[in-house]
């Protein structure tokens, strides 16, 4: 399997005054072409930035501090503005939480939706008119002639997070992002645009990212999964292997905070404390502090890289390696 | 099991309500547009029980919670301990409901320290208190001087899990969870009997909302009061409540003990919210049908079932709306299941 995008080494800090904290902690990571990837985490877990900072999209004072990120084989951030701004309208989409504020409540759906092709294409009114109808019709919405004509106040939530789609899809991208679209939205509404996303990437074969904090969710859309703390990369693997046998105490600690149907009445366990902020990382291990079975070595040493049994599972934890057994040489130093 | 509760045992019932706006349309001769909020919502918390109420969003939870509140005007009645709003005066009436809501940041008061924030009920109903209540807390626990206030303030916030030093401390100093504790803390500070919860973890992580539900447990087995949680996330509700109400579009689609609701679902609705659940266990409902509601969308018809626009199994006689009847589950009448639904299907 070719891999999409491959991130190498990837460090983002965050500058206060003339300090510098750390938010994410050289992660290596790929896309392969064709898969729904998830990010998942707590708030704070450097999810979002992580992709951000890939796009170039981050505010003032945030910026890639090393690593490189290949796309295609390029390297997205030693390259050119120009360069990149190509890329980045053409290849690579992203759609947010919140559909509201990433719309321009002034301008009618059509106009929004038809805009990339009116400043990059030659096309007559009435073939991105035709277009555009054509992309709101694949996004499952209603009444596309209806939609084109409407301002995006007089849309549903579920609606606009649609028009968001069918935004992010009129250049056809290789890469889709998705930083929480259906956080927002209703269990239904959910159901709905996660079916539709996966629609996407089986019937165009876009690549998605998917970030949540939603396990559930995760486990209900994607191939393959990545489990971020504080920065850095827990471990990542195929969804069922995360889901059903997590290596690291942290996922595990996720699933099991989860109410299911089977804990009613008893306590839920929950991971005591919270996601340490970005001045506040000290220990090596970064969930160290919250973790039920870290003991004297996680404090001092950095978590090696482990290579479990299953395919592509990886967990960068001291004790990963408990009930499961050890892939020969598959241990590495980190 | 309870089949002989009396109606003293009632906490909180809600009779008949509805609630109403009016939404104004374009241009100045044109009617204003009736939006019905609440549609004749008929329900009953029991002394110590915990109730659930689901919904998507716009479906009138939170509507609810403020009319029980007392905070927006309604038709009907709702009475807490037996008595209305308007039989009592509003200090001794809020003495007895308080509430948690979604956002704690904006529910505390940003100049005030945490211990204000927490002492504030007790000021408030210190001299609201009946005489023989007062003498009781006062017997019990002292809370007539500020000394004895500020000993009460620092164990409830022991109670939920911090400690006395965040007496001094303000709202922004705190993280989301610790300030949903404190909300959770000025909530029970003067031992209200029944605690509503607007979406309490809605806005929480995962972790940090497995929290906060321990925390509602524990505190219910210590402290007596009855609990009304609003929530559009089924898992959680089910998880937490003994008994579930499905509100759609104003009405109460379904009604029953939450095992009922969650693995013998009567009402399409409440098939389409549980089949819709991403649940990695699939448990329950979800796991043993491949019920799916999508895609069928029908003209809006006045007078018709509330689900009717929505509902795959739809047919000519949805078109009048149906009245809340027991269930076609076994025991659905002993156990109080019912369902707005005339195909009433098994």
């Amino acid at each position: 399997m070719n891999n999409i995008l491959e991130v190498r080494g990837l460090s983002v800090g965050i500058r206060d005054g003339k300090k510098t904290y750390g938010v994410v902690d050289s992660i290596d990571f790929e896309v392969h072409s064709g898969e729904i990837l998830g990010i998942v985490g707590e708030s704070g877990c450097g999810k979002t930035v992580t992709v951000l900072s890939i796009l170039g999209l981050t505010g003032e004072g945030v910026n890639p501090t090393g690593g490189q990120v290949f796309f295609e084989g390029r390297d997205l951030l030693a390259m050119r503005e120009e360069e990149k701004q190509k890329i980045l309208g053409d290849e690579i989409s992203i759609i947010y939480q919140e559909p509201m504020s990433s719309l321009n409540p002034l301008l009618k759906i059509g106009r929004q939706v038809g805009e990339p092709l009116r400043i990059h294409t030659k096309k007559t009114d009435e073939e991105i008119r035709a277009q555009v109808l054509r992309l709101l019709a694949d996004v499952d919405l209603k009444n596309p002639e209806k939609v084109y004509d409407s301002y995006p106040h007089e849309l549903s939530g579920g609606m606009r997070q649609r028009v968001m789609l069918a935004m992010a899809g009129i250049s056809a991208p290789k890469i889709l992002v998705c930083d929480e679209p259906t956080t927002a939205l209703d269990v239904t509404t959910q159901a709905e645009v996660l079916e539709l996303i996966r629609k996407w990437n089986r019937q165009f074969g876009t690549s998605v990212i998917f970030i949540s904090h939603d396990l559930a969710v995760i486990n209900k859309l994607c191939d393959r999964v990545i489990v971020m703390y504080a920065g850095k990369i827990a471990e990542c693997g195929k969804t069922e292997t995360i889901i059903g046998r997590p290596g690291h105490p942290y996922t595990q600690g996720l699933i099991a905070s989860i109410p299911t149907m089977r804990q009613k009445g008893q306590p839920l366990s929950c991971i005591p404390g919270r996601v340490p902020s970005v001045t506040d990382r000290k220990d090596p291990c970064p969930f160290a502090p919250r973790c039920g079975i870290c003991t004297e070595e996680c404090r001092q040493q950095v978590p090696p890289h482990i290579t479990m049994p299953e395919e592509g599972h990886e967990v960068y934890c001291h004790h990963a390696l408990r009930g499961a057994d050890p892939v020969p040489g598959g241990e590495q130093g980190a | 099991m309870e089949q002989n509760l009396k109606k003293s045992d009632e906490i909180l019932t809600v009779e008949h309500v509805s609630n109403h706006y009016y939404e104004n349309q374009l241009g100045i001769f044109s009617k204003r547009k009736k939006v019905q909020v609440l549609d004749d919502v008929s329900l009953s918390v029991r002394r110590d029980e915990f109730f659930g109420l689901v919904g998507e969003s716009g479906s009138g939870k939170s509507t609810l919670a403020n009319c029980v509140l007392n905070l927006i005007p309604f038709d009907g009645t709702i009475r807490v301990n037996g008595r209305t709003a308007k039989e009592r005066d509003r200090k001794t009436f809020t003495g007895d409901v308080h509430a948690v809501f979604q956002d704690p940041l904006s529910a505390l008061n940003p100049r005030k320290t945490i211990g204000f924030t927490l002492m504030q009920p007790l000021r408030a109903h210190r001299e609201a208190m009946s005489a023989a209540h007062r003498e009781a807390v006062r017997a019990d626990q002292g809370t007539g001087t500020e000394k004895e206030m500020y000993e009460m303030a620092v164990r409830m916030l022991e109670t939920v899990g911090l400690d006395g030093s965040y007496m001094t401390r303000y709202p922004h100093e705190l993280s989301g969870g610790q300030r949903q504790r404190v909300c959770i803390g000025a909530a029970l500070m003067i031992e209200p009997t029944l605690i509503i919860a607007d979406e309490a973890i809605s806005a929480l992580d995962v972790s940090v909302g497995s929290q906060i539900l321990n925390l509602f447990q524990e505190i219910h087995r210590e402290k007596d009061f009855a609990m009304l949680f609003i929530s559009h996330n089924l898992n959680v509700v089910y998880y937490l409540c003994d008994r579930i109400a499905v509100l759609y579009r104003g009405n109460i689609v379904e009604i029953g003990d939450a095992e009922d609701i969650y693995h013998r679902p009567a009402h399409p609705y409440t098939r389409l919210l549980l089949s819709a659940i991403p649940d990695f266990a699939q448990e329950g409902y979800a796991a043993h049908t491949d019920y799916t509601g999508e895609g069928v969308q029908r003209e809006d018809v006045p007078g018709a079932c509330c689900f009717y626009h929505r509902c795959p199994h739809a047919t000519d006689v949805c078109l009048h709306k149906p009245q809340l009847r027991p269930a076609a589950t076994p025991g659905a009448k002993e156990n109080g299941h019912l369902s707005r639904c005339i195909l009433n299907m098994t």
